[in-house]
């Protein structure tokens, strides 16, 4: 959550406008208050804690197993992490309740609940930091037949060329985003030309500002901004740079898109 | 400052002249909230969901002359988000609206604040929050940290609040109550964590629980079989996102179910996963379940089926039907008859690739490929989905179904492979939409006429009047009005901001009015 709105903020000063622009799927700017934040040192050493003294009946991962329950589900870890208790409540459960009997100081108390609260905010729709992974499963033969073929990607870019060493410049995972929305979200870096065509027959050519059903507004090379009202007869018309990626969505196969990751990414 | 906006407030309440008890009763008696009139005095302006009123002084060749009447801005917040996503309610000359954690009232012809009621939140989420109920002399709201509370109309005041849910376990309040006779109907929030949703009714008068309705099957049941365990099942979701709807008739109250848990990976859940993602019919005095439709089984997409269903009669096949429609965030839109939930029209109103077809009872078939994988799947629509939680409207004058729709992909990821996935497990990233004013028949689902909007952007819900003008939000930041037959822009106001609510309209002293919020501001428009 942090790293992205961070990367968000760089990309965006107005963070709140933008997460509405971009819809329900972006991270909203205002989720969950208080949050349960969590200091790595002490959940390092809650995890130590935990995996010495609980994790043999309550699983590695806290999710419980069949002689223990779940503890990321547990009412009392969950309350302990909403309130940050620190391990308040969770002492004299752990000192007197059935089959325990363990006699945590305070830190070790309080480092144990870092790191379940950790466990429990790394599974939350806004907990997550998680980045796809095994995105190169796919067919480097296939994929750069699909580059060359039928995904008609060699028509703009070339391989040695424009996306020379890309493997190297992006990871697997913003590769397989950039390719597929290349100028959408996070990644918008060309502007959809706009011309305005005034009923005087004199037009105007720029990038999109703005756009409704009543005012256009564009940026001219010029550096010139300049806004019109779309009446009757003014002609707009707009060309999308990124058009022929948009036009393979409704294409692509997700054996296409995996083996085209797999080869964009050998191009070290 | 202050003294100046408390001594304005003091006046417009000494001004308004307190309410009768017969009259409190009569404007939100059940037979004024089954059929629309003159004032807007429950979320969906009455109980079907149509967003339909029978005003008619605004109507195609009028709305040209629409004006501001005048403008009222928020200056008050809990958790960051100064968006008014409330629909007001317009009773007795006064509008009623929320944010999350608060309240206000004010004067419908004039904008002033009468009162504002601030709750004090021990936090939760604070997304949005979706409006007020109002029974009599009392106005019901839900706060993001899980009470019901009830406010004295007159004086704004708190009569008392009632838990509905538990915070710990990230449940979190964000729909507007619905009152049907003597139950406060609630609904519950909260997606983060594998928990079940419910409805809950309470006493008007005291807040006390009447019945509590889980989003799951009783174990034991033939319906529990759509899950592997019990275990999976009493933490499988089915938030009850969306205020309802009623037929006071059958006595039924109608709304859907969110998504399953955990949300994105659902290979520890194989089944349909009943009853989340599924369009629910309720007795509402017991809490009994009448009747079910599943628009979504074994949702991996978190597309929940949560839309308004909305309440119409209308022909099919010649014979009259009492029908329930919902245009679901799936990309499918549903027809069913609902006095007994059987399936007569299952169609896709945008662009969609995740099924293999419908099941015998109409339900979508969900294609395993199209559910998230570790290296990715290109679904459509994305997760923000074809429709979402912003009103749709269904005018009996054009027989049309409006939505505001989205045609859109992204790529569903899962990113936590544990045996035992937990909370969402994944998600979906990146995407392209392009956005839609879409018109459906709804005897076949077919697209009567649809108006693109020339960028892609925000949502807002909609308006339709039997002056057969259709109000909504644009995609930036205007207010539009369409003729709701054939989709010309006939009037536009720039708000400064996406509206961000469902427009209402409503007629006082002759005059009839049309409120949209954009924002932390509402805005008026009127007719002279």
């Amino acid at each position: 959550m942090k790293r992205s709105r961070i990367i968000l903020k760089k990309l965006f000063p107005h963070i709140a406008s933008v997460t509405f622009l971009l819809g329900v799927w972006a991270l909203p700017s205002y989720a969950q208050f208080p949050r349960s934040p969590v200091k790595p040192e002490a959940a390092e050493a809650g995890a130590k804690i935990y995996s010495a003294q609980c994790a043999r009946c309550h699983g590695d991962d806290a999710r419980g197993t069949a002689t223990a329950p779940d503890l990321l589900r547990s009412l009392a870890v969950l309350h302990d992490r909403r309130e940050m208790l620190y391990g308040k409540e969770l002492g004299p459960l752990l000192k007197k309740g059935p089959n325990h009997n363990f006699d945590f100081d305070e830190k070790q108390l309080a480092d144990l609940s870092q790191f379940l609260t950790q466990s429990i905010n790394s599974i939350l729709r806004s907990g997550y930091n998680a980045q796809p992974t095994n995105l190169l499963s796919g067919d480097v033969k296939a994929g750069e037949a699909y580059f060359n073929g039928a995904g008609g990607c060699n028509k703009c870019h070339s391989a040695t060329g424009d996306l020379a060493h890309v493997g190297k410049r992006y990871s697997p995972a913003a590769l397989q985003q950039k390719f597929l929305f290349p100028n959408y979200g996070l990644f918008v870096r060309h502007k959809v030309q706009v011309t305005v065509q005034l009923p005087s027959g004199k037009s105007y050519t720029g990038d999109l500002l703005h756009m409704d059903d009543f005012t256009v507004t564009l940026h001219e090379k010029s550096g010139e901004t300049r806004s019109f009202n779309r009446t009757a007869r003014t002609k707009v018309t707009e060309e999308d740079p990124f058009a022929g990626h948009i036009e393979l969505l409704d294409k692509y196969t997700d054996a296409d898109i995996h083996n085209l990751t797999t080869y964009l990414s050998t191009l070290k | 400052m202050k003294i100046k906006i408390l001594s304005a407030s003091l006046l417009a309440l000494l001004l308004l002249p307190p309410l009768s008890h017969a009259q409190e009763e009569s404007s939100t008696s059940t037979a004024a909230l089954s059929k629309l009139t003159d004032s807007w005095p429950t979320y969906n302006g009455d109980y079907s969901g149509r967003r339909y009123s029978s005003l008619t002084k605004i109507n195609t060749t009028t709305v040209k002359q629409l004006s501001l009447a005048w403008t009222y801005r928020i200056d008050t917040t809990t958790g960051g988000g100064k968006r008014i996503s409330a629909t007001p309610l317009e009773v007795d000359g006064v509008l009623y609206f929320t944010v999350p954690s608060h309240v206000w009232a004010v004067g419908a012809r004039t904008g002033r604040k009468l009162w504002q009621f601030d709750w004090t939140s021990k936090g939760g989420e604070t997304i949005g929050n979706r409006g007020a109920a109002v029974k009599g002399d009392t106005v019901y709201f839900e706060t993001e940290d899980c009470n019901l509370v009830a406010i004295d109309r007159n004086t704004g005041k708190e009569k008392w609040h009632a838990s509905i849910g538990n915070p710990d376990q990230f449940y979190f309040g964000s729909v507007a109550p619905i009152i049907v006779k003597n139950h406060v109907m609630v609904g519950i929030s909260g997606d983060d964590f594998d928990n079940p949703g419910y409805i809950e009714a309470h006493d008007p008068d005291t807040g006390a629980l009447q019945w509590r309705w889980y989003a799951h099957p009783e174990p034991g049941t033939p319906e529990a079989k759509t899950w592997p365990n019990t275990e999976a099942m009493l933490h499988g979701g089915g938030m009850t996102w969306v205020a309802g709807t009623y037929d006071p008739e059958l006595n039924l109250y109608y709304f859907g179910t969110g998504n399953a848990q955990p949300v994105i990976n659902g290979l520890a859940r194989p089944g349909a996963n009943l009853y989340t993602s599924t369009i629910c019919a309720l007795n509402p005095d017991t809490g009994k379940l009448v009747w079910y439709f599943q628009p979504n089984p074994h949702d991996t997409h978190d597309w929940d089926a949560v839309q308004t269903p909305v309440l119409f009669d209308g022909i099919i096949k010649g014979q009259k039907r009492k029908l329930l429609a919902q245009a679901s965030r799936n990309g499918w839109f549903f027809l069913l008859d609902r006095t007994n939930g059987k399936n007569l029209l299952s169609a896709p109103f945008a662009k969609q690739n995740w099924t293999l077809g419908l099941d015998d009872k109409g339900s979508p078939i969900p294609n395993p490929e199209k559910m998230a994988h570790t290296n990715g799947a290109l679904v459509a629509p994305n997760q923000a989905g074809a429709a979402n939680w912003y009103p749709p409207s269904f005018s009996p004058l054009t027989g049309l179904f409006y939505v505001p729709a989205y045609d859109a992909y992204s790529v569903y990821y899962i990113y936590d492979n544990n045996k035992k996935p937990e909370g969402w497990a994944g998600n979906d990233r990146g995407g392209w939409s392009s956005a839609s004013l879409r018109a459906l028949d709804y005897k076949t689902g077919k697209v009567r006429w649809n108006h693109k909007w020339p960028t892609s952007g925000g949502r807002s819900g909609i308006l339709t009047t039997a002056g057969n003008v259709l109000f909504t939000g644009d995609t930036t930041s205007n207010l539009v009005a369409f003729n709701a037959t054939t989709g010309a822009i006939l009037w536009n106001a720039g708000l400064g901001n996406i509206v961000t609510n469902g427009p209402i309209t409503f007629e006082l002293d002759g005059l009839q009015y049309v409120v949209a919020a954009a924002g932390d501001t509402l805005y008026s428009f009127v007719l002279r």
